[in-house]
């Protein structure tokens, strides 16, 4: 430097002062740089953008794609609805065709006013209400299938009513000075045959008002008064009977204490006893069937008198091999166990029965014989399968009251119900979990499910109180279960965010630094390289 | 080529022979150290080891197929190959005379890069410096006598063929022979797949070297075009050719699957294996995702900012290469160390050599006394030999980036003679 | 004889076998057989039937429903189910119960053939099978997933009948870490009929059960047809266990093993030494002694009263020249095979048998163990937890029979096994025979999916022994997939070995069915294990690594070389040089505030400093209320004091120690040369002198506007009185050391500047600042010494602000000397002007106010003509500016003496007084107030 410094100075005057000096000045100072080529800038901005084109349109949709849990969009607002009770007013519309064959059309019609009219009255809740038709006098068969309950008049010498064991019909008998005249506004017959039927349908009036009234329907079409006694027995009633399930697996076994009885005519027995009832329930549930023998099975409870807190300790769990079902459908036990203890009589006049319902579990029947037995007939067992039969009908849920056929069809009504409400409130649960959890995957068999449960509730819905009503809701129920237990929903592991920090900072921090800050740099450069161009186009024009 | 006339063919014949010979020696009268190499876990990867090729020669030659299982994951075409050798357990001199050969092949190879002196007045830029430069024999030398190349041949690890691959593609290329320099790297990449990430480079570098009136397009889209559409046909010619042999395509998961998401975490010298067994599930495809990015981001990069010198970014490529592939080996590191004596002239340049030199030996010792003290004799945990994976990969960045840095301040002195010897930074 | 009790054992298995079709659907036994040293084989067996069609209705009466509804709902044909524990010592006690048909490696073993047309629904089946078992029989069955979970080509063999296997597959699997304990059994006791209460189950004691050397529970279920059509399907439970005598007759209240007491130590009278002071001590008992409820804790309790009258429940072998008492009502049945005999226990009576010693000594006490046809060992070569090797020793005893069997393997996917490797030896032979192995069927591991499956059916000559080895390299495994016992090692199950019926059968070894069947014992194979406390440090530390080079790269790519001098600051000098800047702003407004104290009204501040009377009120604001003048000019100078005192400050006590080099070397001869002191005898020599020698040079002579004269005194003053260099502007704290400086670094240099415009005509000037003003701030002026002066606001980013401040200090600490007579004697200030020499000084401190040397000198010209009587401005006034200075430089010399003088006293004055203050609070933080410039 010493050397060529003088020399350049020494130059120098010669050379023009700005030159000269500014290098002058410079060599005192920080120098600027030579200007850079243009070829340079450009290959600078075309390494920046390299990098960030690799970033943009490689690094950030492979992130995307790998670390975004997968959540399908669900109709939440719709669900949140069904849930509420908004998207559905369930609605049973009963009609119940009068056949009168003694009466002319017009006093027929005229009853048929006057106690539609009666009903009217003593109905109090919209959504179960009961339509009265007269059954066209061309229809021969004793029962028109979408009517559900027919009512036959027919003159006798006092009024009676009695239900048809077989067949959903209510035999009514008339004096014949019953018939209201056409300017009666009101008839004792008619009131008779209201208050025939309501007393008929009450029992399913006031469960289904339970249902609606436990599930979150507004209570607009609500039923306004339920009888707390009424409302507790109906709550006892629906604890102890199971959840509804296409199929029930029916367990019969045979415990005894000693090594006899070792066999049982149970096939036949049930074949005889059971099979009916079973066969009448077909539209509403399956039932599989098995059976065992346990021997030497010792009770939970030794005494030989069981009183009530016995009996719920009586089965032995922990021994008895009466694991349920692996099919998926619930079981239903039922116990015969072999021994001659007894009951306390549950009252003072109440005679000691031999059996107890255990609630959503099955039934259990003492039954004694002589020690020496080694098998059991089927005559033995007809009292025990009898108990059972009843039983079944309470797990099932079917009301106690009414004929058989009436019984069934209201239970099948019931379960619609609630099945229906069942399902909307699973669909409500979702939403509000897919609500709260925002880190919970959300796979598309889920949406799928969700979507046809709605489509199926709306289904249902429509054709409440039908056969295909119930079916609709029992695929809803099945659907928005099999949504809501989805397995990759529930396996999905939550990762904090700040763990998620500490695993993306150490990398991509140090090297998004040096990449943004490129990119920042050039950008400045940039827009001063434009401003410069600018100017001196400028100059141009002045000059 | 005033280097190579220098070198009588004596002298050369001379070089080849001893090389050839040493490892002939060790391979008949070492055995045993020629096993304990192979069973290495820094000279063998589960992509390159050689008792894995048997068992997959094994395999093929009884009709199962080596792609169903963890075991084989390399190139399909290795089978037939190796099938039509001797049995290896039976005769493995002809096994051995093969890795022989390909050693030489590589040393020829390097040989000529050398000679062409493109590393020093490539056909944009000419080093000032570039009269100072190492002939062709002696890195040829460098390269045949190196310890790593000796053990990576030794150990008989597949990686030799790739090696010798990359170095006739760019030999060719500097030779003015773009097809076949494609065809080469074409090879590499069908064997293991990372090679693949040379080709702009390559292309540049053959476009440099083109001779006039080739086959081949003188302009330069057309040009890249064609040696892209060549690379294309020979690699799906070479895949057909593999699904011919193997009757299946499961060898594609199978072989280059592997490399892309390390199902694999058998320890080796790189980065990836520790950090993949230590990662968390939720986040294990994202992070693979970003390290295969990491490693292909340099290429633009690199091939603008040196587009002057393409051959200099092939050797960048290879060091950067060699310390991020998902396998590497010092196979890799040896190919690296072979070409960078090609850039004698800009050692002076360079900044850090004792370090990068110092910290590379220090690992390269300590590397196997700490796997030892893992494995075998258990008084020290997996993070020993980790801890000296990390040292290794510093060491060789740092080369990497010395060597960068000397290759742009020789560029830069051209511009601005007057700061040779000066102080720079860079803004 | 040997050969004898195998048959006996096969033919008492095939018997069972026919007489299943028997009406009995239920039937039980006990087999006891005494072993070499004193262990006892007890092996309970347990059958019961159900007819196909009962099965279907399911109508369970014996089998247990709720196994009957597992194979209903996974449609299982046949299934087989082993809990075992222990190995069973073959050289000892020879061959194994039911040829080994009815036990299974340690752990669980589970077999079945399911009805699937494709192997999805045999897999989905097998994973509804293995969860319902789990949860059966309280085992973790449920972990047998794919990858444990293998196909058997080979080995096993349906032993029920059936139909057709066309759409049935057969499905292995094997949990070889589970391990069998009570819990295990209570659920397999509730399947029998009995449920334990009676019958030889009441004998099962979970305690003695698991404290066998060696057990195996078996459940098997299989259909069997007498005639088409006429099928029952059969379950039979199996429990096998091998008792050692003496630890079961070991007494309930002492249950730890003592050393009995010398006269009752059982000593080996073979032994040569032995003698009656001397025993060697024998580790077992060779009697067999014994009764049943000492060997099971409890007597049988009656017989289940449903088993088949036609089997007796309990048999023992033993020869029957050994008497054994039974409980009575017991009848005794001697097999005409003279080894075995029968007891029919009272149904409803206890049941207890007691084995007394043989009536003949010379008789056998027990039946010798049967020669098993086949034994094998298999074991881990190599260590490490790199790689090994499996060596398995099949040694065939029979003198003249080859063996022929079926070895399988099934491994996990983790072993990597290497097939090539795999060789078969005989023993004592160098070189592998491969002609031993005739049929292999291997299905290679596949990560995390599924495991190695081995099969070789391959013999043993005649009295030979066959070395199987093959090599496996361990794989590291994910951290998440190890178990929470990592370094305990993971099981590798047995391998089952199946001996074919006929050495030479066909090659359709699938039909054949097996005579024995033995299992080695699982392997424990401990893999490398990565630190599991580690992953986030892993996840920085490599990151780190990755992203330092990557750093490295991409900025060697995106940015661009320049001198070391060049471009822009470095960004943490810049960062610095703000700092400083923002500090010094204070500062200046400091001075500022004394400045209009120290002489009100007649100082006229310079234009440059207009700007920052803003700062200077703010500064009042930030100090609070604004105080009277007074206090803050004496607390000014006070600071100001503290200044001089700030030990980060060099150049205040340099000056003190070059104060005697300079006081004598202010004195300018033209004639000297100001970098050597060399003394030419005239201006033009000394000019001539300077050049040659340290190449000084005046450029653009022929423009200068003053004598050279004037810029020699201007750059004598700038080296001897600031002690500067003239070209870089470093500062020394001798005039000798600038001297140094300048000559050693070459600076003698005169440079064109800013402020040396002024020895330059205009027009040159002129040129001057039209060229700066180009540049990017034209604001800034820099002097040589590479200090750069702006307007205030704009006074940043420059590197020597270090200097500049401390040159301020210099000039500033005289200036306090008015402003303290000031607040001494009021009337001092009021004959500032009439006092020249006073009022020179004051004015000088107020030119000083302009922090650095440019702005001095304009501003000292303006305000010294000023300051002086309107009669010497007009005096002055024809003068050139430089002569002006000149003239005005005489004053400022004495000035400077004064000041110095001055200074001096008052330092030692406070360096006495501040000793202590120097760490006091208040004095540290009014330091920055004068560190920047």
């Amino acid at each position: 430097m010493t050397t060529q410094q003088p020399a350049d100075n020494g130059a120098a005057p010669s050379a023009t002062n700005v030159i000269s000096t500014s290098a002058v000045a410079a060599s005192a100072t920080r120098k600027e740089p030579p200007p850079e080529k243009p070829s340079d800038v450009r290959r600078r901005s075309h390494i920046i953008l390299s990098f960030w084109l690799i970033v943009l349109f490689l690094g950030l949709p492979i992130w995307w794609k790998t670390t975004t849990i997968y959540r399908a969009d669900l109709p939440l607002q719709e669900m949140l609805d069904w849930s509420d009770g908004k998207a559905c007013r369930p609605v049973f519309p009963l009609r119940i065709s009068i056949r009168a064959g003694a009466l002319q059309e017009q006093e027929a019609q005229n009853l048929l006013r006057l106690t539609q009219h009666a009903l009217d009255d003593l109905n109090d809740f919209s959504g179960h209400h009961l339509r009265l038709q007269l059954a066209a006098p061309s229809v021969t068969e004793s029962h028109d299938p979408d009517s559900v309950l027919t009512i036959r008049l027919a003159p006798g010498d006092a009024t009676t009513a009695t239900f048809d064991p077989h067949e959903p019909i209510l035999d009514i008998t008339y004096p014949p000075n019953a018939v209201p005249s056409h300017t009666a506004s009101s008839s004792p017959l008619a009131t008779y045959v209201a208050g025939q039927l309501r007393s008929a349908f009450a029992e399913e009036q006031a469960t289904i008002s339970y249902l609606l009234s436990t599930n979150s329907i507004p209570s607009d079409h609500r039923p306004q008064g339920l009888a707390p006694d009424v409302a507790q027995s109906l709550s006892k009633r629906t604890t102890r009977s199971l959840r509804y399930a296409p199929t029930y697996h029916l367990t019969f076994s045979l415990f005894t204490s000693g090594s006899l009885p070792s066999s049982w005519d149970i096939e036949r027995a049930i074949a005889e006893y059971m099979k009916p009832v079973l066969d009448v329930l077909s539209p509403i549930h399956n039932f599989t069937i098995d059976t065992q023998v346990q021997l030497y099975a010792t009770p939970g409870v030794q005494s030989q008198v069981l009183n009530k807190e016995d009996l719920s300790s009586f089965i032995n769990a922990a021994e008895w091999p009466l694991s349920p079902s692996i099919g998926g459908a619930p079981t239903i036990n039922f116990v015969i166990f072999v021994g001659n203890q007894t009951i306390a009589a549950l009252g003072p006049d109440a005679d000691p029965s031999r059996s107890w319902l255990i609630p959503q579990w099955g039934a259990v029947y003492l039954l004694p014989l002589p020690a020496d037995t080694a098998h059991v007939g089927a005559a033995t067992l007809k009292q025990p399968l009898l108990t059972f039969t009843s039983h079944l009908l309470a797990l099932t849920g079917a009301p106690q009251s009414g004929s058989l056929p009436l019984r069934l069809s209201t239970l099948a009504r019931i379960r619609s119900a609630d099945l229906l409400l069942r399902a909307s409130s699973t669909l409500g649960s979702l939403a509000r979990l897919a609500l709260a959890l925002p880190s919970i995957s959300i796979p598309p068999r889920v949406a799928d499910g969700v979507a046809t449960t709605i489509a199926h509730l709306r289904l249902a819905c429509d054709s409440l109180g039908t056969p295909d009503g119930l079916r609709h809701a029992r695929v809803a129920e099945a659907e928005a279960e099999r949504a809501f237990f989805e397995k990759s929903m529930v396996g999905q592991l939550y990762f904090p965010d700040e763990h998620k920090i500490a695993v993306y900072l150490p990398l991509l921090g140090p090297v998004a630094v040096p990449l943004i800050m490129g990119l920042l740099n050039e950008a400045k450069a940039w827009r001063r390289r434009r401003k410069q161009r600018a100017e001196e186009a400028k100059g141009k024009k002045s000059e | 080529m005033a280097a190579a006339a220098k070198v009588s063919p004596g002298r050369a014949a001379g070089l080849y022979a001893a090389a050839a010979a040493l490892r002939l020696a060790v391979f008949a009268f070492l055995p045993g150290l020629s096993d304990l190499l192979a069973a290495r876990v820094e000279v063998s990867t589960p992509v390159t080891s050689f008792k894995r090729l048997q068992e997959g020669l094994f395999l093929y030659n009884h009709n199962v197929s080596p792609y169903d299982g963890g075991v084989y994951h390399q190139a399909p075409l290795l089978l037939p190959l190796f099938s039509l050798l001797p049995n290896f357990a039976s005769l493995p001199l002809l096994t051995d005379l093969v890795y022989v050969v390909l050693d030489l092949l590589s040393a020829r190879a390097l040989w000529r890069i050398a000679d062409s002196g493109e590393a020093g007045s490539s056909a944009q830029f000419t080093s000032p410096r570039r009269a100072k430069r190492w002939s062709g024999f002696v890195l040829a030398a460098f390269f045949l006598f190196n310890p790593f190349t000796l053990a990576t041949c030794l150990g008989r690890s597949t990686s030799v063929f790739t090696t010798c691959a990359i170095l006739h593609a760019i030999a060719s290329a500097v030779s003015g022979a773009p097809f076949s320099a494609m065809v080469a790297l074409t090879f590499a990449g069908y064997l293991s797949l990372s090679p693949l990430l040379l080709l702009p480079p390559l292309i540049l570098l053959a476009y440099d070297r083109r001779r006039p009136g080739g086959p081949i397009p003188q302009s330069g889209p057309a040009f890249a075009a064609v040696c892209v559409a060549a690379v294309a046909g020979v690699l799906g010619a070479l895949f057909l050719l593999s699904y011919l042999v193997t009757g299946s395509w499961e060898f594609l998961p199978s072989t280059y699957g592997v490399q892309l998401t390390l199902s694999d975490l058998s320890p080796n010298i790189g980065l990836w294996w520790y950090f993949f067994v230590e990662m968390f599930d939720s986040f294990r495809s994202f992070f693979l995702a970003v390290f295969w990015l990491h490693l292909s981001s340099y290429v633009a990069g690199l091939t603008l900012r040196i587009r002057r010198q393409p051959l200099v970014v092939l050797t960048l490529l290879l060091g950067i290469l060699a310390i991020f592939k998902p396998y590497p080996s010092i196979a890799d590191t040896s190919l690296f160390l072979a070409l960078v004596p090609l850039y004698r002239h800009v050692f002076p340049l360079m900044r850090y050599t004792f370090l990068s030199a110092s910290v590379i030996l220090y690992s390269a010792f300590l590397g196997p006394a700490f796997y030892y003290l893992w494995i075998y004799a258990g008084s020290g945990n997996a993070n020993f030999f980790y801890a000296i994976t990390l040292v290794w990969g510093l060491g060789q960045s740092l080369l990497v980036c010395d060597l960068m840095f000397a290759v742009l301040r020789d560029e830069w002195e051209v511009e601005r003679p007057e700061m040779v010897g000066k102080e720079i930074r860079q803004i | 004889m040997r050969q004898l009790f195998s048959l006996l054992f096969r033919l008492s298995f095939f018997f069972f076998f026919s007489s299943l079709a028997s009406a009995a659907d239920y039937h039980e036994q006990l087999n006891l057989r005494p072993l070499p040293q004193s262990a006892l084989l007890a092996s309970f067996n347990f059958r019961s039937n159900i007819s196909v069609s009962d099965f279907e209705k399911g109508n369970f009466r014996f089998f247990p429903r709720s196994l009957g509804q597992i194979l209903q709902h996974a449609g299982t044909h046949e299934l087989h189910l082993r809990f075992s524990l222990g190995r069973w010592d073959a050289e000892t006690w020879g061959a194994r119960p039911w040829n080994g048909a009815r036990e299974g490696g340690t752990g669980v073993e589970l077999w079945a053939w399911l009805e699937a047309d494709t192997n999805e629904e045999a897999d989905r089946k097998w994973l509804i099978l293995t969860n319902a078992l789990s949860g059966l029989f309280c085992a973790s069955l449920n972990f047998i997933d794919s990858t444990r979970t293998t196909r058997p080509v080979m080995s096993f063999h349906p032993e029920g009948h059936h139909l057709s296997l066309a759409n049935t597959q057969l499905l292995y699997g094997t949990l070889p870490h589970e391990v069998v304990c009570t819990e295990n059994l209570t659920p397999f006791l509730k399947l029998l009929p009995c449920k334990g209460k009676t019958g030889i189950a009441s004998l099962l004691d979970g305690h003695k059960l698991f404290d066998s050397s060696w057990q195996s529970m078996a459940i098997d279920i299989r259909p069997l047809c007498r005639r088409r059509g006429d099928c029952v399907l059969q379950i039979e439970q199996t429990i096998d266990m091998v008792l050692d005598v003496d630890r079961s007759k070991r007494p309930r209240h002492n249950p730890i093993p003592r050393p009995p007491p010398a006269d009752q130590l059982p000593c080996d009278t073979s032994k040569p030494y032995h003698s009656h002071d001397t025993c060697f001590p024998l580790d077992h008992t060779t009697n067999q002694d014994w009764t049943l409820s000492q060997i099971f804790g409890r007597p049988m309790k009656g017989t289940c009263p449903l088993t088949d009258s036609k089997v007796s429940p309990v048999c023992i072998q033993i020869p029957h020249s050994r008497p054994v008492y039974t409980s009575e009502g017991t009848k005794e049945k001697k097999n005409p095979d003279r080894i075995s005999r029968c007891f029919q226990p009272d149904p409803s009576a206890d049941f207890d048998m007691a084995l007394a010693a043989p009536a003949d000594p010379s008789d056998p006490e027990i039946l010798g163990p049967a020669t098993p046809l086949l034994y094998a060992e298999r074991s881990f070569t190599g260590y490490g937890q790199e790689r090994g090797g499996v060596q398995t020793i099949l040694r065939n005893p029979s003198p003249h029979k080859e063996v022929e069997f079926i070895y399988m393997e099934t491994l996990p996917w983790f072993m990597r096994i290497y097939l090539h490797t795999m060789e078969t030896r005989i023993a004592g032979e160098s070189h592998p025979d491969k002609s031993l192995v005739e049929q292999v069927y291997y299905r290679p591991a596949v990560d995390r999916a599924r495991g190695t499956q081995l099969e070789v059916r391959m013999r043993v000559p005649p009295a030979s022994t066959v070395l199987l080895t093959y090599d496996f390299e361990k794989s590291i495994l994910r951290y998440t997939e190890y178990p929470p016992d990592a370094n305990r090692g993971f099981d590798v199950p047995a391998a089952v070995i199946t001996i074919l019926e006929s050495p030479k059968g066909g090659k359709d070894a699938a039909r054949q069915a097996a005579a024995y069947t033995l299992r080695t014992t699982s392997l424990l194979c401990s893999l490398p294990t990565p630190d599991f406390s580690m992953p986030y440090n892993v996840i920085i530390f490599t990151s780190t690594a990755i992203a330092l080079a990557f750093g490295g790269i991409f900025n060697m790519l995106v940015r661009r070389m320049v001198a070391a001098d060049e471009g822009p600051e470095p960004g943490l000098k810049v960062l610095i040089g703000k700092l400083k800047s923002r500090l010094g702003g204070l500062k200046g407004s400091v001075y500022k505030i004394r400045c209009r104290v120290a002489e009100p009204g007649t100082s006229i501040t310079p234009p440059e400093s207009e700007p920052q009377r803003p700062a200077s009120t703010k500064q009042h604001a930030r100090r609070g209320t604004p105080e009277p003048s007074q206090p803050v000019s004496s607390r000014v100078e006070h600071e100001d004091e503290n200044d001089d005192l700030s030990p980060s400050d060099s150049d205040s006590d340099s000056d003190s120690s070059a104060d005697p080099s300079d006081s004598d070397a202010v004195d300018f001869t033209p004639s000297t040369c100001i970098f050597c002191n060399h003394e030419s005898d005239s201006l033009e020599a000394n000019f001539a002198h300077m050049h040659q020698t340290h190449s000084f040079l005046i450029p653009f002579q022929s423009s200068l506007a003053v004598d050279l004269q004037t810029i020699l005194w201007f750059l004598h003053m700038v080296i001897f009185s600031y002690r500067e260099c003239v070209c870089c502007g470093k500062r020394r704290r001798t005039v000798e050391a600038v001297q140094q400086h300048m000559i050693s670094m070459g600076h003698c240099r005169f440079d064109v500047s800013e402020e040396t415009k002024v020895f330059y005509d205009p027009d040159l000037l002129a040129a001057q600042t039209a060229h700066t003003a180009t540049r990017a701030d034209e604001n800034t002026l820099r002097l040589p010494s590479g200090k750069v002066l702006t307007r205030r606001p704009e006074r940043m980013g420059d590197g020597a602000t270090a200097s500049r401040s401390s040159r301020e200090r210099l000039l500033a600490g005289p200036s306090t000397l008015p402003a303290g007579d000031v607040s001494d004697s009021p009337d001092a200030n009021n004959n500032t002007n009439s006092n020249p020499s006073s009022s020179t000084l004051s004015s000088d401190s107020t030119s000083i106010q302009a922090l650095t040397k440019k702005d001095r000198r304009t501003q000292a010209l303006t305000t010294q003509l000023s300051k002086l009587r309107v009669g010497d401005q007009t005096a002055l006034i024809h003068l050139s500016a430089p002569e002006q200075r000149a003239v005005l430089a005489a004053h400022k010399r004495e000035v400077d003496k004064a000041r110095r003088a001055e200074r001096r006293q008052r330092r030692k004055l406070d360096d006495v007084g501040n000793k202590t203050a120097v760490h006091t609070k208040y004095y540290k933080q009014e330091v920055p107030v004068y560190m920047g410039g």
